[in-house]
């Protein structure tokens, strides 16, 4: 069966010690069946230097999990607040959430997320909610090894305490037959949420830092969030007040109702620079498919017209336990920026090679890319 | 983009010959340099130290440079091999085995794999060389199993890396935590050990246990076998990481053999005679239960001449010394009765002679006095052991092959029959099994004749920093030598010694005279120069020092550039996003290898017994194993089964026996188990002390975090 129905893709972005709690509350709240991907968050950290010297801050890891649930679009702040309220995720340090409005364009019927949630009012105690407007979601893909660098500047700018997950890119690469072995797969995928007014100085501080306007760089891309909060605590180490700068600005920005009120002001450096063209009213098509699937889907992805994949491994956690033949727990996501006219091309190939078989149980979802950039 | 992805595109893009080199020049590039940079430690701290600090020569440079070059390109092209093919194959089998088979498919496979990666790389050579000097009356029941019962070590080996592979997998499917397994076989290994000391056959043995432990799991089994958990684990454990999991089936199959040989000892310890005199072993009475230890009555003579003193060939014969002689006449005559003895080559027979031969016994073999002076002129000086480059690229060849296509095969037939899979990227895994076994060939040549030639030299003369050694290969014999140009020195003392001038290569130095060096009836003084004590300061203890810092920084070098651990390492950061970097876990495992090392060379120097080593260490391995994360766990005990491969064992073996050979005969084992508790020691703190960071900044959100 194929529909098409709209949903919320809500994404918890948190520490792997508070993994546990947050898929307790949404189990406990009817969504059997959700994704796992094996993340690090990144904050920076104050180098102490003999005489009072100043260092670079430098950045530390701690694992993390992104923990992404597909449900009906009239529930996605709600599940977002759970997640929330489950992690306790209002006290800065802990995570982020990102609620984004997705088109699920075909699915096998296993898959659909419509029917894989059996939430109802009671699932959601009242309770103050936290969710901010307002936000725009980043996502950067570098090279490995780069991923530090992009998450370096969310950090420093204050946005955001980014997560950084592992993929492998296809592209050029596969077109190249055995040579393809000596063009690096790895890649790290930088993904958090920044305030509107500054998602677009953000990126072109990342495309500038992390040399995107050179080939075989890597890709940036603005999305639409629903909603989402930010975890904005992106320094590791104690502090010496009453209350930290990250609980003093999020209680501002609460009074405040958005966070214009401390939008980075546009930097007259970049005036004279070239002006960068971007590529703009891009979708952003996704496709969730069983571990080993991937590879030959993504050819004929490719055959189809689409430019280069992101694939990254993703642990979906659901009904069906080990041995039966229902969905692999181990999955893999692929991501791809398309034009919009491409999608049903592609989708299409990517159907006529199984991907919505009873082996494979893909989901494909769309949305939309407003601004992305890249070496072109 | 958007115009360019508009059009369909081609499936190949077509890449000239000179476009492919400048793909292909960088990465190549990049991957020997990385290599460089792993090996550049060991090699220049080994000919610095033989240089600068033992101030000797290094002999065969060219060769040993040449090896080097031939090491280092086996380096990258295995390492290649590993992660284009052999991982990708382990994981492709991993992610499909749970979902397209039984629970008893999966364990029958885990079992064949296990077993059959040891007879693939079984390490008894390495064993052997360890257990060269084991006296069989000293150790019989070790040097049965080093010997004639080689093959039941080996199949005991198996056996057990058979069911810790096995156990692995079960501990996958269920999801059970590493710590009781870890709990209960250290236990029991303990137990066993600590029994085993008080026996005085099986005391021998425990050294030979628990070194199998750490040199079953080879440069070819981790790899695989890691990348067949980690595949299995994404399919059925909870978490997005499972805690580490993907990991453990190493540390298993470290544990389990070293259980499997103990048992073994045991089984066959009852039918085996104990340690006793030389002469009781040769004695008539006793020579049924001695010759049980051999293949033959021939294969016990053969040994008897080549290890015992004269009376004990003796007693080998019912006629007594006189029978001995004539046998040996006639070998000297007849070939067919020397060919059992001592190879149908006159040759060994005569070395033998005069190497080890009484002064009866070269007679009986040389019949004149001028045979014998002959003979002596011709074999008493060094004598180089020869390089073969054909035959030593042709066993490192079979070796690779060995170690390499069984494997492979057996699992490329379990995907494509059992499971009825296609090979993912064919093209890439088996271009991947074929730089594989290059590099490997390429690595066993490079090491043989580079790295491990450079350490024997370095190893041998290691001793010389807290003791005077004589230095072999510099040994010559002055014929027609005159005692008359003897002269006497005087000490301050007043005490006298004897020396005389020798002139050498252009220059004249003395030489400390030692009438037992002079053979009055050939005329010949034999010669071997003296070095150190290097460093004697503190009663000796400076040059110990000095020996347990070169043991340290030896481990640590050759760890860096071990290609398992660099496979360990690489998977390690991959599963963890990168929270725990690939250059920490190896900085990690290197200094706990190389303190290690320095422990197994305090065991060898001071005769410690094994147990005392490895008991406290397993203990307080234990108890942090408790404290610690199931991830670091995990982690943390499979870095003990991947520092002891191809580069480590012949640097440590060499200086082990080197060291061993000096001190007193000490058999070589234990270095190599001390070296792999010390890393999982290492990584645990490491483990406690991340972990305890990364709590406390957490614990800091919740504390400071009042609601906003």
């Amino acid at each position: 069966m194929i529909t098409e129905t709209p949903a919320a893709k809500v994404t918890g972005f948190v520490h792997r010690n508070i993994t546990d709690s947050v898929r307790r509350v949404l189990q406990d709240a009817g969504i059997i069946e959700y994704y796992l991907v094996p993340s690090r968050s990144v904050m920076l950290k104050k180098r102490k230097a003999p005489f009072g010297l100043i260092l670079e801050h430098r950045t530390v890891d701690d694992p993390a999990d992104r923990v992404i649930c597909f449900v009906p679009p009239e529930w996605g702040r709600s599940v977002a607040n759970l997640i929330i309220r489950g992690g306790d995720l209002s006290k800065p340090g802990r995570g982020s959430v990102m609620v984004e409005n997705v088109t699920i364009s075909r699915a096998h019927d296993l898959c659909d997320p419509t029917n894989n949630t059996c939430m109802t009012e009671e699932s959601f105690p009242d309770g103050p909610a936290r969710l901010r407007d307002g936000l725009t979601g980043i996502c950067c893909i570098t090279q490995r090894g780069e991923g530090d660098n992009v998450a370096r500047i969310a950090l420093e700018t204050g946005a955001c305490v980014p997560l950084v997950t592992f993929g492998q890119g296809t592209g050029v690469r596969d077109k190249l037959g055995l040579l393809r072995i000596t063009i690096p797969a790895e890649k790290e995928i930088a993904i958090f949420a920044a305030t509107t007014y500054d998602a677009d100085e953000i990126m072109d501080m990342i495309i500038e830092i992390a040399k995107l306007d050179q080939p075989g760089k890597g890709f940036i891309y603005l999305f639409p969030l629903e909603g989402g909060l930010i975890n904005m605590k992106v320094f590791r180490g104690t502090h010496q007040h009453a209350a930290s700068i990250e609980q003093i600005v999020a209680a501002i920005d609460e009074i405040k109702g958005d966070s214009r009120w401390r939008a980075i002001a546009h930097q007259p450096d970049q005036i004279g620079r070239p002006a960068k063209t971007y590529l703009r009213g891009l979708k952003s098509l996704s496709y969730i498919c069983n571990e080993g699937r991937g590879e030959e889907l993504v050819l004929a992805a490719m055959e189809a017209g689409a430019p280069g994949a992101t694939v990254n491994h993703m642990h979906y956690a659901g009904r069906r336990g080990f041995g039966e033949q229902g969905i692999s727990p181990a999955r893999e996501m692929i991501s791809m920026i398309v034009h919009p006219s491409q999608v049903d091309s592609i989708t299409d190939a990517m159907t006529g090679k199984g991907a919505l078989d009873d082996e494979t149980h893909g989901l494909f979802f769309i949305s939309p890319v407003p601004k992305a950039y890249t070496y072109i | 983009m958007s115009q360019t992805a508009m059009q369909p595109r081609d499936r190949r893009i077509r890449v000239g010959f000179q476009q492919a080199l400048l793909l292909i020049r960088p990465y190549v590039w990049k991957r020997v340099k990385e290599q460089l940079r792993s090996i550049w430690l060991i090699v220049a701290y080994l000919l610095l130290f033989q240089t600068l600090v033992l101030r000797l020569a290094v002999n065969d440079a060219l060769i040993i440079s040449l090896g080097l070059g031939i090491a280092i390109i086996g380096l990258t092209l295995f390492i290649g091999g590993l992660f284009l093919g052999l991982m990708p194959l382990g994981e492709a089998i991993g992610l499909r085995l749970p979902r397209k088979s039984g629970l008893h498919v999966i364990l029958a496979f885990s079992f064949v794999l296990g077993v059959g990666a040891t007879f693939a790389e079984p390490a008894i050579g390495v064993l052997r060389m360890a257990g060269a000097s084991v006296l069989a009356w000293e150790a019989p029941l070790l040097f049965l199993l080093l010997n004639k019962n080689a093959d039941y070590l080996v199949y005991a080996v198996g056996i057990g890396v058979g069911m810790a592979v096995m156990a692995g997998m079960l501990r996958f499917i269920y999801q059970l935590s590493l710590k009781p397994f870890i709990y209960i076989l250290v236990g029991s290994l303990a137990a066993l050990s600590a029994w085993s000391y008080f026996d005085p056959n099986l005391r021998h043995i425990t050294g030979l246990a628990w070194d199998c432990g750490a040199v079953t799991t080879g440069p070819v089994t981790v790899p695989l076998v890691l990348a067949l958990g980690i595949g299995i684990c994404r399919v059925v454990s909870a978490s997005s990481t499972g805690g580490g999991s993907g990991f453990g089936v190493v540390t298993l199959a470290s544990l389990f053999p070293i259980l499997a040989v103990l048992v073994l000892g045991m089984l066959l310890g009852s039918s085996v005679s104990r340690p006793m005199e030389e002469s009781r072993f040769f004695s008539p009475e006793n020579r049924p239960y001695s010759e049980a230890l051999f293949d033959s009555r021939e294969a016990m003579l053969s040994y008897a001449f080549q290890n015992a003193r004269e009376e004990s060939h003796s007693l080998m014969f019912d006629g007594g010394r006189a029978e001995m002689l004539e046998e040996l006449r006639s070998m000297a005559a007849d070939e067919e009765k020397r060919s059992a003895i001592f190879g149908s080559d006159l040759t060994t027979l005569e070395r033998w002679a005069v190497a080890r031969g009484s002064e009866a016994q070269r007679i009986a073999v040389f019949g004149t006095e001028e045979a014998l002076l002959e003979a002596v002129n011709l074999y008493s000086g060094y004598s180089k052991p020869s390089l073969r480059p054909g035959s030593m690229a042709f066993s490192g060849m079979q070796a690779a092959a060995r170690a390499i296509f069984p494997l492979t095969v057996f699992l490329l037939l379990v995907l494509l029959l059992v499971l009825r899979e296609k090979l993912p990227r064919t093209d890439e895994v088996i271009l991947g099994i074929g730089l594989a076994f290059v590099g490997m060939a390429f690595l066993s040549v490079g090491i043989e004749s580079g790295l491990a030639k450079l350490g024997n030299q370095v190893g041998g003369k290691l001793p010389a920093l807290f003791k005077s050694i004589a230095l072999e290969e510099e040994r010559s014999t002055v014929i027609n030598f005159d005692p008359g140009t003897v002269t006497t020195a005087v000490t301050a003392s007043g005490d006298r010694t004897d020396f005389f001038f020798l002139q050498q290569e252009g220059g004249v130095k003395t030489v400390p005279y030692d009438p037992e060096r002079y053979d009055e009836k050939t005329g010949t003084y034999v010669y071997t120069p003296l070095r150190g004590p290097l460093f004697d300061g503190w009663g000796g203890f400076a040059g110990i020092l000095v020996l347990f810092i070169f043991a340290f920084v030896m481990g640590y070098g050759a760890t860096l550039a071990e290609p398992a651990l660099n496979a360990l390492a690489v998977t390690v950061e991959d599963v963890t996003v990168g929270t725990f970097r690939k250059a920490a876990l190896i900085q990690a495992v290197a200094i706990g290898v190389g303190a290690g090392i320095s422990l197994g060379v305090a065991k060898i120097v001071w005769a410690i017994p094994l147990v005392w080593l490895i008991l406290p260490l397993y203990l307080l391995l234990l108890l942090i194993t408790a404290l610690s994360s199931e991830e670091y766990v995990n982690i943390g005990w499979d870095s003990a089964g991947v520092t002891t491969g191809p580069v480590t064992v012949p640097l440590v073996l060499a200086m082990g026996l080197g060291i061993g050979s000096q001190v007193g005969g000490v058999e070589g084992f234990g270095i190599l188990a001390a070296a792999s508790v010390c890393p999982i020691l290492s990584v645990l703190i490491v483990g406690l002390v991340v972990n305890w960071k990364r709590k406390k900044a957490l614990g800091e959100g919740l504390e400071s975090g009042d609601e906003v």
